[in-house]
């Protein structure tokens, strides 16, 4: 089955997937280093993140061949530099995941007021998760088009409720303190961004069409906006507490309504923003089961179903035995782990045009009578080509005839 | 033995068959036709007035299909299981029994029959001689329009064919007669036009039909369990229409329809989500009216399914969203009953489908009476008694009539609602969140002929969008959808 997806697909992706997260727990990680200036440090990273999809999507123009990111480092850094890669990129996804997880839990207990435990909120969505996961990653893409109205404005609306309760002498002066603990903060906090690299994992799987850029960069340029502006209300309603808020719109939400003769009408703006939390974590959980199943080299049809189960076992257990979201902060977003996951999130896209330019030669070069896949038993089955001259083996889809097949 | 004694021997069994012998001039005619099914009126202006008046003995078989029943629509045979199959639809057998020798059957050709038995060669002339009951063509009940054509489809296939036909006075307009069912032998016709309709569906529908290995098809419903490509599928994939002037539309959009002789109902594939929005009178009215009656219809058949569940929630879960005006009014009204808010609504849901089954099911001049005396007083004497609370009564109600702004669908939706009901009373608005998305998932992964069941708004096609919620003017509806992949999509230059 054909599961490319179209630019239009992945900008409106981009907007959900980035909308999905950025508006719990973000606004007061932010004003615990940047306090009344954390705006500023979304805004920095916005732009880093901003500068480093510009850079994935020239990556996705240049791939002409369409392959797949396991391929291409497989092809330019070679195989150890793409198990590394992969393995990183598992454990970012793995982390989001949990993190994600933990805080839509959190948000429903405290603003829906429904008292579950882990398993019994975390089940359902798997359940989700996979169902969607096993239709396909264009089942996910397509659900995107239906629910970006209703996630859109659902978000503006929670942003501009919470703006008359803004008091413009907590957001003020600017920089008071310098840029220094803004650089920190935006330092520290670079593991809650760069979303859009679910992206890196589909480039074999993205249509190049005309406007590859605008879509994309219009949808999150937006997506940034709407997150620093309900960083602004929120640090404008809590100013120099900020911090202490954890859940950004269950705390913003108590001074929202004052008449409740209208009854709570930003929790309808609240629930459907959800679905993009929903839809988040699908495509979190099918990158870190994509990427595990690359580090494994588990091969097949559902290997990504495989992996994935594998993944919701681990997501039931960890919160279960340790203390999850403070193992996160301590290493990843003060620790030094967080420069591990940027060779990640920003090394990666950084480098994957000039990789993805490279390897796209380099399979050119490949015969290209041997240059087709051939599906047996559900299976694509890889071969080492001896007779390029590039590189000492380079792993490419080859022709598998009665004579040269071999078991990968 | 003789070509009808041969016929007659083997149609035995049959007590309905009648033998007629005409004589002319010392030679004979032999006619054999089913009493139940032969138009005595056609039969004597086709066959015997001519036959009697005849003067002389038809040299063959070709000089009397040329002049004796010249009249009639006829067909020389030769083969056993042919002539057999006519004579069981109606039409007469004529067989020749003269001196002349190319009056007599050339029994030296021997044919095989279906059962690969061979069997002795036998020449006939047969004459359609059916006599076609049917119903007058009226307006089906369940999609009658205020503005529009107001004929439907009946029972018989060639009615409704001339209904279509009669609208598409193109030699494009192409149409293929295939035969289903071991023992009813249904005519089941699949239409199309061939200048827009992708050949790779028709092909399909074709080979799908074709495949159909089956003692009877009774109604068009049972081809559209097959043309279905997904088995055990809730939602219907299968688009079915009772009026011609709808098929019209949907062959010139480039759809392909099956046509089943004895079925009032037309289906139409592929079949698209958005279909079930539109009706007739959207067409015929100003698009601004079709619109707002579509977005009526939308937001009924969603706030049914969703609002008993989100109501159960509210009342478990999240009280704090309801205006506080409705809080006091909905507490005051559910303090004395004693059932939970799951059970009191799954009550009256309940209550609601069984007064609506009971009242398809009972005879027409009680249904009335019995439905006012189920919905009024049984509602009101449950309130009353504080077995349900009127909240949920009034919202039972509202969801059940919002049920049928989508008529083809109810009972699927009414199934949903209760999904969802229960779900929302176990896991509150989480649950009927999750259920939400699992079930846009299901729609959209659906797909009928390769078309996206949810096209234009996933995938989102923007230009298909002009005949699905907002409707664009009919003088601006340039192309027809490019989700169906047509040969020309040229509607309008």
């Amino acid at each position: 089955m054909n599961q490319s997806i179209k630019t239009t697909q992945f900008a409106l992706l981009i907007f959900i997937v980035t909308m999905g997260g950025k508006f719990m727990t973000l606004p007061a990680y932010l004003s615990a280093f940047a306090q009344r200036d954390a705006w500023l440090s979304c805004l920095l990273l916005f732009a880093v993140d901003f500068i480093l999809l510009s850079f994935t999507l020239w990556a996705i123009k240049l791939n002409k061949s369409s392959l797949s990111l396991n391929r291409i480092l497989t092809l330019t850094v070679g195989k150890v530099g793409s198990k590394i890669i992969f393995f990183i990129s598992f454990v970012f996804f793995l982390t989001r995941l949990l993190c994600q997880l933990s805080q839509s839990l959190e948000l429903f207990s405290s603003v829906l007021t429904i008292s579950t435990n882990w398993i019994a909120y975390t089940v359902p969505i798997f359940a989700f998760a996979f169902y969607s996961i096993n239709k396909g990653f264009r089942n996910i893409a397509r659900m995107t088009e239906l629910l970006f109205v209703p996630i859109a404005l659902a978000a503006i609306l929670l942003v501009a409720l919470s703006f008359p309760e803004v008091e413009t002498l907590n957001l003020l002066p600017v920089l008071e303190y310098g840029f220094r603990p803004v650089a920190y903060s935006s330092l520290c906090n670079g593991f809650w961004f760069s979303d859009y690299l679910f992206l890196a994992l589909l480039l074999d799987r993205i249509q190049v069409k005309k406007r590859l850029f605008l879509s994309p960069l219009v949808s999150f340029g937006s997506c940034a906006i709407l997150t620093t502006a309900l960083v602004v209300s929120f640090t404008g309603i809590f100013g120099n507490i900020s911090w202490m808020q954890d859940i950004a719109f269950a705390k913003i939400s108590q001074f929202v309504i004052t008449d409740t003769s209208k009854g709570r009408i930003e929790w309808i703006a609240l629930v459907l923003w959800l679905f993009s939390v929903f839809i988040k974590i699908t495509v979190t959980l099918y990158c870190s089961s994509s990427s595990l199943a690359t580090f494994l080299n588990v091969k097949g049809k559902n290997r990504v179903n495989y992996m994935g189960l594998v993944i919701a076992a681990l997501s039931l257990v960890i919160p279960i035995i340790m203390p999850f979201q403070q193992a996160v902060n301590h290493y990843l977003v003060v620790g030094f782990g967080k420069y591990i996951i940027y060779i990640f999130t920003i090394l990666l896209p950084l480098c994957l045009p000039l990789l993805s330019f490279l390897a796209t030669r380099r399979y050119r070069r490949i015969p290209k009578k041997l240059l087709c896949s051939y599906p047996l038993f559900g299976n694509t089955y890889d071969i080492s080509v001896s007779t390029v001259k590039l590189s000492d083996t380079v792993v490419c889809k080859a022709d598998c005839t009665a004579e040269n097949l071999s078991e990968p | 033995m003789k070509d009808y004694e041969f016929f007659e021997a083997i149609m035995s069994y049959d007590m309905e068959l009648k033998h007629r012998t005409i004589d002319i001039k010392g030679e004979y005619i032999h006619l054999f036709f089913m009493d139940s099914l032969t138009d005595a009126d056609a039969l004597s202006e086709f066959i015997t007035d001519n036959l009697i008046s005849a003067k002389n003995m038809p040299k063959n078989y070709d000089e009397l299909m040329e002049t004796t029943v010249a009249g009639a629509t006829c067909e020389l045979l030769h083969n056993i299981d042919e002539i057999k199959l006519k004579y069981l639809t109606g039409y007469t057998v004529v067989f020749l029994d003269g001196k002349n020798k190319a009056t007599k059957p050339y029994s030296s050709v021997r044919y095989y029959s279906k059962k690969t038995m061979p069997v002795r060669a036998i020449t006939a002339v047969v004459v359609d001689t059916q006599k076609i009951q049917t119903r007058a063509v009226v307006e089906p009940p369940t999609s009658s329009v205020i503005k529009g054509p107001r004929e439907g489809f009946v029972e018989s296939f060639k009615i409704n064919l001339s209904l279509i036909r009669k609208r598409l006075r193109t030699d494009a307009f192409t149409i293929k007669l295939l035969e289903v069912g071991r023992h009813t032998k249904t005519t089941v016709c699949v239409c199309y036009l061939k200048d827009i309709a992708k050949q790779k569906v028709v092909n399909e529908v074709v080979k799908i039909i074709n495949s159909i290995d089956m003692d009877g098809i009774l109604d068009s419903s049972y081809v559209a369990k097959f043309l279905d490509n997904r088995k055990n599928t809730l939602f219907k994939m299968v688009g079915s229409c009772e009026k011609p002037d709808i098929v019209t539309s949907k062959l010139l959009e480039g759809r392909v329809a099956v046509i089943v002789d004895g079925s009032p109902i037309v289906l139409t594939v592929p079949y698209l989500f958005i279909e079930d929005l539109q009706a007739p009178d959207d067409y015929y009215d100003a698009p601004e009216i079709g619109s707002f009656l579509r977005i009526i219809r939308l937001i009924s058949v969603v706030s049914s399914i969703i609002i008993p569940g989100i109501y159960v929630s509210l009342q478990l879960y999240n009280y704090q969203i309801i205006p506080l005006k409705f809080l006091i009014t909905i507490i005051n009204s559910t303090k004395n009953i004693s059932l939970a808010p799951l059970a009191e609504m799954i009550l009256v849901l309940l209550l609601f489908d069984l007064l609506r089954e009971s009242n398809t099911r009972m005879p027409r001049f009680a249904g009335l009476s019995l439905s006012v005396v189920g919905a009024v007083v049984l509602g009101d004497a449950a309130v009353k008694a504080g077995l349900l609370g009127a909240p949920a009564v009034v919202i039972g109600a509202m969801s059940g009539i919002g049920l049928y702004a989508m008529p083809d669908n109810t009972v699927l939706f009414t199934l949903l609602r209760l999904l969802v009901t229960i779900i929302g009373g176990i896991a509150g608005l989480f649950g009927i969140m999750i259920l939400t998305l699992f079930i846009l998932s299901y729609l959209i992964s659906l797909q009928s002929f390769n078309t996206p069941y949810f096209a234009p708004f996933a995938p989102s096609i923007p230009h298909d969008r002009q005949d699905a919620v907002i409707k664009k003017p009919l003088s601006q509806m340039n192309k027809r959808p490019y989700c169906l992949q047509l040969k020309n999509v040229t509607r309008k230059k």
